[in-house]
């Protein structure tokens, strides 16, 4: 939920209840207001009444009690009856129908004697006074959560750009970024606040990526050299003739674990490469060609585990791309595929116009599937795996504009290259 | 042969000078940038190896200064710098040959052997070894002037073996010559050994001594004299 869907939530929630107590308050002093105008007319109305009666004006009376507006009756106790209000039901000589009325019965003593005197007046006009004011709360309930949305739309377009800029660069940004992206300026102490202590992160980020990176170019590059030196040594020492099988053994152990490392380091060094972009060269090539001069240098290996491959190939597809990285990237895919088949299973390379499919069957993996592509991910069954070739495969697609994909489907592994 | 080395590594320096002097070349050394270039201006070679990265400067400017002298020496990369540009580079301002270190010293060999071979124009291209002739530009091979039917993979081994000659070639370089030095490498030390077996057995049939013979446990070696 946004932020601000979450704050308009809150200021509803709150607000019915609010404006909720705020008409109750209001009906009620309205109330109180009209209770004691009631009073007042009444008041007004007995002194008239006792005016006429002492004034002997029956007309007057006379037509007060004909419009309605009163009821006299003499009485002849001292009636102890107080000023007793009341809410109750006339019927109404002009509406022809009962309608609603407050009424004061009291007794009115005057020099004329003592009458007991009913005086009413509807109540309509007060109720529809209240429905009245209810509408219009509602009115201003609609209006109000009209221009709370209507500036939170705009808040959001304008006052939170920042905010959400600065979200938008960060979801891009990656540490093997060579340039951290620029930050939307705001007046906003917040949010600048904020982009100052991103923007600290993001160089803090680059920085110790460059140099981690920097670590490993430098200690393969420095490896190389004595790598190269032992490699020479053993080379020059298998000419003796004055081994036997014993320091033949414990030479080939030596180079086994020499040549491992190499190519370790090798790898590393070419991962690199791949992350600092350090190279230039771009060529179309035939993929098709790319794949045959692969699967060449595998003959052997698929001759011996009998492995059936299918290759269905659309014409010539023509890919921009380094060639020594693309070979690289065609030929860990399929030496995969090869590594991990199982004896007389098949490879499936499916060339199309826009991707590449290389299926074969094998065990199901050992592991996470999210996880194929990740450095030193390897398959015990195969100790002579650097647990390499698919980190730098993807590496390599990664940096060509390219995407690859694993899929595990009906106990088939499926690597898809799409251009 | 002449060759002149450009390395600064001393005993990666010796091994290489080691091993070529063995083949009865002869090996002069320069271990920097200095050096180097007044040798490369003051002798012609028939080989120039040359280290990209050297203390006091960059191979590839001692490269620049051959190619403006005319030089008809075969250059060769031998770099730690494993890049791909600088192989581009490299090649682009007339190198011949490219080798990453760490490498195998009959890699560079074969190499250094080929790269004659190329410049040699006028010359023989045939390679004669005893009763083997080998034509490396059509890829073929005849034993007591008969022709005998090898695979690309059989007839890479052979040039190889031949190319160190009477050393014993390590099954880790055969396989890194013949397969590449992919780091995913799968275990091709049992198809060399087919290969070795194929190729001994269709010399032989044609009446080749068997001149291939398996170093236990480390590799192979092409045995002139027998």
């Amino acid at each position: 939920m946004k932020l601000l869907a979450k704050t308009s939530f809150y200021y509803i929630l709150f607000s019915i209840p609010a404006l909720l107590i705020a008409t109750a308050i209001g009906y009620f002093m309205l109330a109180t207001a009209i209770k004691e105008n009631n009073k007042d007319f009444f008041k007004k109305q007995k002194a008239q009444v006792k005016k006429y009666i002492e004034q002997n004006d029956t007309l007057s009376l006379q037509v007060m009690i004909q419009n309605g507006e009163a009821g006299i009756t003499s009485i002849n106790t001292n009636s102890k009856i107080k000023n007793i209000y009341s809410d109750t039901l006339l019927y109404d000589n002009f509406e022809k129908e009962l309608v609603d009325v407050h009424m004061l019965t009291t007794v009115l003593k005057t020099q004329n004697g003592n009458y007991l005197l009913k005086l009413w007046r509807s109540t309509l006009d007060t109720e529809e006074l209240a429905r009245g004011m209810m509408v219009m709360l509602a009115i201003i309930l609609i209006f109000f959560l009209m221009i709370f949305f209507a500036v939170n739309w705009w808040v959001s377009r304008t006052l939170w750009k920042p905010f959400y800029s600065t979200i938008q660069s960060l979801q891009n940004f990656r540490a093997s970024d060579k340039e951290k992206p620029t930050l939307q300026n705001t007046v906003i102490i917040e949010f600048s606040e904020l982009n100052v202590t991103v923007s600290a992160m993001m160089d803090k980020l680059i920085s110790d990526f460059n140099s981690q990176k920097q670590f490993t170019e430098n200690a393969s590059h420095e490896m190389q050299t004595p790598l190269a030196v032992i490699k020479s040594k053993i080379e020059l020492l298998i000419q003796s003739d004055k081994l036997g099988e014993k320091e033949h053994d414990l030479i080939i152990g030596i180079d086994d674990a020499s040549a491992k490392l190499a190519r370790l380091n090798q790898s590393l060094l070419l991962l690199t490469k791949i992350e600092n972009r350090q190279w230039k060269t771009e060529e179309n090539i035939s993929l098709n060609k790319i794949i045959n001069d692969s699967l060449g240098q595998f003959e052997e290996h698929i001759e011996a585990k009998k492995i059936t491959v299918t290759k269905i190939f659309s014409e010539d597809v023509i890919l921009c791309i380094n060639p020594d990285l693309c070979f690289i990237l065609v030929s860990n895919l399929l030496q995969n595929a090869i590594r991990h088949n199982i004896h007389n299973g098949f490879i499936e390379i499916n060339l199309q116009e826009k991707q590449l499919a290389i299926s074969n069957t094998g065990q199901p993996l050992p592991m996470d599937a999210s996880k194929i592509f990740k450095r030193f991910q390897k398959n015990s069954s195969s100790p002579e795996s650097l647990g390499l070739g698919l980190a730098i495969a993807k590496e390599i697609s990664d940096a060509s504009g390219l995407m690859l994909q694993y899929k595990y489907e009906l106990n088939n592994h499926r690597f898809i290259l799409s251009f | 042969m002449k060759i002149l080395l450009i390395e600064d590594e001393p005993e990666l320096r010796n091994s290489i000078r080691h091993y070529l002097e063995l083949e009865g070349n002869v090996v002069e050394i320069a271990p920097d940038f200095s050096k180097a270039g007044d040798k490369a201006a003051l002798y012609d070679y028939d080989c120039v190896l040359v280290d990209i990265t050297l203390p006091d400067g960059n191979g590839l400017d001692i490269i620049r200064q051959l190619k403006s002298n005319k030089s008809k020496a075969g250059i060769i990369i031998i770099s730690a710098k494993h890049s791909l540009d600088d192989k581009v580079q490299g090649l682009d301002i007339g190198a011949d040959d490219y080798l990453a270190k760490p490498f195998h010293l009959s890699e560079l060999n074969a190499r250094i052997k080929a790269l004659i071979r190329r410049k040699n124009f006028d010359g023989n291209k045939e390679m004669l070894v005893n009763e083997i002739t080998i034509l490396p530009e059509e890829r073929r091979v005849l034993v007591n002037q008969q022709e005998i039917i090898l695979t690309t993979k059989e007839f890479e081994l052979l040039l190889y073996l031949i190319a160190n000659k009477n050393r014993v070639v390590s099954k880790s370089a055969i396989a890194e010559h013949l397969w590449g030095d992919n780091a995913e490498r799968l275990d091709n030390f049992n198809f060399i050994y087919t290969h070795v077996k194929n190729l001994r057995k269709k010399l032989m049939d044609k009446g080749c001594a068997d001149y291939l013979q398996t170093i236990y446990g480390i590799g192979y070696k092409f045995k002139s004299s027998l």
